[in-house]
């Protein structure tokens, strides 16, 4: 983005029609760090309020995705397939597979859209960014702890796909693709569940509510936000999904809860999604 | 409700094909039912068509919502003695169902929350289940599979429809559960069954990406369970 075209972005964001616009130029901003703004005039746009925070171009979103998806191909890669859960070596070796496919067209639609592929970085599963301070020490050697982890970065691909898609809605074609991808996402991430509730687990195939514990980190949380209830219908219009199911066979107020965040997968942030990589990458 | 049982069109079109202009050209929410025309051939196939614009997006996603909890409220009402056996199984259809419902009831509030009108019809239609075998967990798998496969390759195909980002964004957060059902009822009728080569191909142009389908061949589909109803795109966006 051009400054020319940002500020024509601020002159015609209405804040109240558009709640996310000037906030989405800004971000968009601090993303490409594209041009420099008078320190005055960034200090009035960032006092709007902003009632919603899923911002970024759709290279953004491109370089996101391809972000995660190397993380989960460097997992696959790294793990030593001896200690996954009998008989689901194949499963492993597909969802890698499915990795690198994406990763080839996320790859391509960035050279396309003229982004920079940046150097993959170091990575350390262990979460101790290659030093010893470690928050998941036996990743590779505790078959339970391995299917934690895949589970915590198959859930991230989940929410950073979900960012990414909407912004890819002037692409048909990217769009279409980021679709499918977000789709095998999806799937990868209810198949993680069922091998750990194979294993003895307490989770099901979707993220409900806040989950049991803060992952990888309280403060790089792969499950925050998972616990809304509120969902945006319209520009202006937020509905509670929490009062939609007929309380009818004993279901309990709290199962209906639940219920209604498993519904939804939410986005991460651009920020909250990059806290989580940063987790394991170094 | 009119007969099904003889359906004349002109000749050179497609049945599908001209359904598909009728629809356009009465840009009708209404079952089509016999012309009463002599001079235009009969069209005694009842059609519900789609209207345009995110309206029929959002029409076409309750359909898909319809069609699903339908089947599940069915099952659920009865499960099966080996279902009902294997809890586990259970309690992921019954979940689904609880997510199926609440996507279902949300798209019906978004509809009316944009200013636009739910199809009444998809709203009264019926579904014709007796394709499927939903007296053993098995067969009620493979019925779940059948419609939560279909329901992921139809997200797939929808989301360059909708023009509104808010609403673009809410059929996100839609669709990676949709992905999440599809995979869990693979894996519990067939284990590591949840990426299969017949949902998501291994090679060529698609490999790694999920199978996709137009709203053109999800309603060929589910033309087979509203019978002798037959569903058309009508005035659905393209792109």
């Amino acid at each position: 983005m051009n400054l020319l075209s940002f500020l024509e972005q601020l002159a015609t964001a209405d804040a109240a029609a558009h709640p996310t616009a000037r906030r989405g130029a800004l971000t968009q901003l601090a993303h490409t760090a594209a041009a420099a703004l008078p320190a005055a005039v960034l200090g009035a746009l960032t006092a709007q309020p902003a009632s919603a925070q899923i911002t970024g171009t759709s290279l953004d979103g491109l370089q996101l995705a391809l972000r995660v998806e190397w993380l989960q191909d460097e997992f696959y890669t790294r793990l030593p397939i001896s200690i996954v859960p009998a008989g689901s070596a194949p499963d492993f070796l597909l969802m890698r597979a499915q990795q690198r496919q994406h990763i080839a067209l996320l790859e391509s639609y960035i050279r396309t859209s003229g982004g920079v592929l940046a150097a993959r970085p170091n990575y350390d599963f262990t979460g101790g960014r290659g030093g010893s301070n470690r928050i998941f020490p036996d990743v590779f050697t505790n078959t339970s702890t391995l299917l934690l982890v895949a589970q915590v970065l198959e859930d991230l691909g989940v929410r950073v796909y979900a960012y990414a898609m909407p912004l890819l809605a002037s692409n048909n074609a990217q769009i279409d693709s980021l679709s499918r991808m977000f789709a095998v996402e999806g799937r990868h991430a209810a198949h993680l569940r069922q091998l750990r509730r194979q294993a003895g687990a307490t989770v099901k195939h979707w993220i409900s509510g806040t989950e049991a514990a803060a992952l990888p980190t309280a403060q790089a949380n792969v499950y925050a936000e998972e616990d809304r209830v509120m969902q945006q219908v319209a520009n202006l219009a937020l509905r509670d999904a929490s009062t939609l199911l007929p309380t009818i066979g004993g279901i309990t107020a709290a199962e209906i809860r639940a219920a209604a965040t498993e519904a939804f997968d939410e986005p991460l942030t651009y920020d909250a999604a990059s806290a989580i990589i940063q987790v394991f990458t170094y | 409700m009119p007969e099904a049982s003889t359906s004349t069109t002109p000749s050179g079109l497609s049945r599908r094909t001209f359904l598909t202009h009728t629809g356009v050209a009465a840009a009708s929410l209404l079952l089509l039912t016999a012309c009463p025309d002599p001079e235009t051939p009969p069209l005694t196939t009842p059609t519900i068509s789609l209207t345009g614009g995110d309206e029929g997006v959002l029409n076409y996603l309750y359909l898909l919502e319809r069609t699903a909890t339908e089947l599940y409220d069915k099952v659920l009402a009865n499960p099966p003695a080996d279902l009902t056996a294997a809890a586990a199984d259970l309690g992921v259809l019954r979940d689904i169902n609880r997510h199926n419902t609440i996507h279902r009831e949300l798209l019906l509030l978004t509809i009316s929350a944009n200013g636009f009108t739910a199809n009444s019809n998809i709203g009264g239609l019926g579904f014709d289940y007796s394709s499927f075998t939903l007296t053993t967990r098995v067969g009620v798998l493979a019925a779940a599979q059948s419609l939560a496969d279909l329901t992921v390759a139809a997200y797939c195909g929808a989301a360059r429809l909708l023009s509104t980002p808010v609403l673009l964004r809410l059929y996100v957060k839609m669709m990676a559960v949709k992905a999440r059902h599809a995979a869990a009822v693979r894996d519990l009728r067939t284990p590591g069954s949840f990426a299969g080569s017949d949902v998501v191909p291994q090679s060529g142009a698609d490999a790694g990406l999920n199978q996709v389908l137009t709203p053109a061949e999800v309603l060929a589909e589910l033309s087979k369970y509203t019978a002798p109803i037959q569903l058309s795109v009508g005035s659905l966006p393209t792109n």
